[in-house]
């Protein structure tokens, strides 16, 4: 596709060649597995939340819910606490793009595109200085 | 009330939230924070945390329906993205330091301005061939028409990067995916075709979402049985309204929930300003 449309100057390799489509719905799909996955998880943790708590008042149920330190966080996933397996899910949520930007680097650098691949390096490395700040 | 009847609740204005956020092209936080605070009476906070939850679920959810329509600009995306992404960690900042009242008047005013937005009229801007900047980053490509595909090329790059970045500010500032202002961005400034902005869009606003979530996760924003209705709910609304919309009644909805949204958003000023927020 790509070079059809060298002729046209100015207008060649519009950023859609064959092979950028598959990597994209390659990423598109691993995008949309993760969302489930998230789902699934935040699923799993507020049956287990809702099995114990359910009649509790919401308000005190959500309020009881607030801030993790990472260590009470994998404490809580590995004993079964549905407040720290929803959060679980929310990571994997929010790991989504990010992973989909790596993702990008990838093709990229296939592509031979160096530019583009240090751009798509740019943003993943502010987007995990953006995660090193939960720490 | 009850955890299950509360958090149900929850989970049904999250549907409509993103049901109407979908079909209006404002997004789910839009009136999902108005709702939080205003009818729950949650913490601006923590409904901005929920929100964000949403919005990255809406993004990496509807994605793949984008990418095979075949209107999204991956390169002019992770471009702009670095200004997003940037603004996005500074408002996330920002957010935590400013008084909450402050952030809800900011919020009401943002609300009003995008309702006022996403009300006008758009028309596609004349396309020439790339210059510059645009060339030498490759910021162009085609997308099809009904006349076949059809090439563009973006334009003032400089004021649409710094647009963008006001863009990231407000998103991590206000825990929304502020798809309107990075409309606004790409459409008017980099006159790119409408279509090719707004997907282009869904995709960015999930990446900066997730650069503000390190910052909302160590403040205590992100609570785990608020943000699981919200996110089911939201992602089932938005779903639900991507399917509506060949078929809804869109003209006459938008106009229904501009006004709607414009309520919410004065609303939101005056509890901000009357310090009851």
């Amino acid at each position: 596709m790509a070079h059809q449309n060298k002729s046209r100057a100015g207008h060649s390799a519009a950023g859609h060649s064959i092979d950028d489509e598959k990597v994209e719905l390659l990423l598109g799909n691993v995008l949309r597995l993760g969302v489930i996955l998230a789902a699934l998880l935040t699923i799993t943790g507020a049956s287990m939340l809702l099995i114990a708590n359910g009649n509790r008042p919401g308000r005190q149920l959500i309020a009881g819910s607030g801030e993790f330190s990472r260590s009470a966080l994998f404490h809580g996933i590995a004993h079964g606490d549905g407040n720290a397996i929803i959060m679980l899910g929310l990571m994997v949520l929010f790991a989504t793009p990010v992973l989909r930007v790596a993702g990008m680097i990838v093709g990229f650098l296939r592509e031979r595109d160096w530019l583009y691949a240090a751009i798509s390096c740019a943003v993943l490395a502010i987007l995990i200085a953006g995660i090193c700040f939960a720490a | 009330m009850s955890a299950i009847l509360l958090l149900s609740l929850i989970l049904t204005g999250s549907v409509a939230a993103g049901l109407l956020g979908s079909l209006t092209g404002l997004g789910g936080g839009a009136l999902l924070v108005p709702m939080l605070v205003l009818l729950f009476k949650f913490d601006i906070h923590h409904a901005m945390g929920a929100s964000l939850v949403s919005v990255v679920a809406t993004s990496s959810g509807a994605a793949i329906a984008f990418l095979r329509e075949g209107y999204s600009n991956i390169r002019i995306g992770i471009f702009l993205e670095m200004a997003t992404t940037l603004g996005a960690l500074c408002g996330a900042w920002a957010t935590h330091i400013l008084p909450t009242h402050i952030v809800a008047i900011i919020f009401g005013l943002v609300l009003l301005t995008s309702a006022a937005l996403g009300a006008r009229q758009h028309h596609d801007a004349e396309q020439s061939p790339p210059q510059g900047l645009a060339k030498r980053l490759r910021l162009f490509g085609t997308y099809p028409t009904r006349q076949g595909p059809s090439a563009y090329a973006a334009t003032h790059i400089a004021g649409g990067f710094s647009i963008m970045y006001c863009a990231g500010v407000l998103s991590g500032l206000l825990g929304i995916g502020s798809g309107v202002v990075k409309v606004l961005a790409m459409d008017r400034a980099m006159r790119l075709p409408f279509k090719v902005s707004t997907t282009t869009s869904n995709f960015m606003i999930g990446v900066t979402a997730a650069a503000s979530s390190g910052i909302y996760y160590r403040h205590g924003y992100l609570n785990p049985a608020l943000d699981f209705p919200v996110m089911l709910g939201v992602l089932a609304g938005a779903l639900l309204g991507a399917r509506l919309l060949s078929r809804a009644p869109v003209r006459a909805l938008r106009i229904l929930f501009t006004v709607v949204i414009a309520v919410m958003a004065v609303e939101m000023i005056y509890q901000g300003a009357a310090g009851r927020l």
